[in-house]
């Protein structure tokens, strides 16, 4: 290939790349911009974690409240039988028969269990950190409870009005939650779970119409 | 083959964003996320609401529970209650007078305690007797409450109406 012999390849190339200045603006430019976007998604995953505790902590609540009234509403024979801080004894229709089930806390599982007479406890209610009854009864029969005991038997003498229940739930919940302590709730970190209460008061039976 | 022009002159134009451009868009991101935290803040304040319900209907219910226990005591609910009466709620025993302050004081504590300046309230429309109606009261400050028959604004209140 000819080349003319007073060819000269004059090309000037200049780095068009990035001064130090530019470098150090454009990123602290990045900064400002991604702190804000940051903050808001970790705002966001924290919202959305917390809605879904409070509404799994409410339904729960209810649900468990809902289940243990519904299971003690067809009462028989002598109703509650006797009961002490974590256990209570009753006599329930089953299939048409009177019979005698107890339920009890159960600390390993976490649960209120239920043993019908001659039978296996099982599990009732799941998720539950601690459970606590106090009995209200009336022993002068003049049909307004006059002490609220920590454990009761049936007798002639006293009548039982209503049982107070102290429940407190076990709700799972993100370890990135760490919402602490709040008035309706405790944060449990070592298993993850907001423990919540759910008390109620169970009049027994219309004893005094 | 020869070259025609050898010299080749660049003449480069740098098209980046001008600083007015930069600014805009950064308030315009700003804006975007204010709005975005006003929204998620009143969200916020929403759910705190619906929790500050939850909690007063159970506590209602819980309140229902303890005036059927009580017929002939309304008023004692919201009578003042010594520091010892709360052995009433924890295996002493007391009167019905007793039991019923007892535990009108538990239950004022317990609003006092988890809603915002939370009052219980305990009233019929006349007399307390047979037929009429009692109303049990609950009401504590927040922002987000709407202006009601009962309640003015800023302040949630919900009630029972139980016919005696």
């Amino acid at each position: 290939m000819h080349r003319p012999k007073n060819y000269a390849l004059t090309f000037s190339v200049k780095q068009h790349g990035f001064t130090l200045l530019e470098v150090v603006l454009s990123a602290g430019l990045a900064a400002f911009i991604m702190m804000p976007i940051t903050a808001s998604l970790l705002h966001f995953n924290q919202h959305k974690l917390l809605v879904q505790v409070i509404v799994q902590s409410q339904s729960q609540a209810q649900l468990a409240v809902a289940q243990l009234l519904a299971d003690w509403r067809n009462l028989c024979s002598a109703g509650v039988t006797s009961g002490t801080a974590q256990t209570i004894d009753l006599i329930r229709q089953y299939q048409g028969r009177c019979m005698p089930y107890s339920y009890a806390y159960n600390i390993t599982s976490h649960s209120l269990t239920r043993r019908k007479f001659g039978g296996r406890n099982s599990g009732f209610l799941a998720q539950v950190e601690s459970v606590d009854f106090y009995y209200g009864v009336d022993s002068d029969k003049d049909c307004q409870i006059d002490q609220w005991r920590r454990s009761y038997q049936s007798s002639e003498r006293t009548d039982l009005h209503q049982v107070r229940v102290t429940l407190q739930l076990r709700t799972p919940a993100s370890r990135q939650l760490r919402i602490g302590k709040t008035i309706l709730w405790v944060w449990h970190e070592e298993d993850d779970v907001v423990i919540h209460p759910a008390d109620f008061t169970w009049r027994v039976l219309d004893v005094c119409p | 083959m020869p070259l025609a022009n050898p010299s080749i002159h660049h003449k480069i134009h740098q098209n980046g964003l001008a600083l007015i451009e930069v600014l805009l868009s950064l308030g315009l991101s700003s804006v975007m996320f204010l709005v975005l935290f006003t929204a998620q803040s009143y969200s916020q304040k929403v759910i705190v609401y619906s929790q500050q319900l939850h909690y007063a209907n159970r506590l209602l219910d819980q309140v229902a529970h303890q005036v059927w226990a009580y017929p002939k005591h309304y008023d004692f609910l919201l009578s003042t209650a010594s520091p010892a009466s709360v052995i009433c709620l924890y295996g002493g025993y007391c009167n019905p007078v007793a039991m019923a302050q007892a535990w009108g004081a538990h239950w004022q504590a317990e609003m006092e305690r988890k809603l915002p300046n939370g009052q219980l309230g305990v009233f019929c429309d006349s007399g307390c007797i047979s037929g009429d109606t009692l109303y049990i009261r609950l009401t504590w400050q927040q922002s987000l409450a709407m202006t009601t028959d009962i309640c003015q604004q800023g302040v949630a209140c919900i009630d029972l109406k139980i016919t005696l």
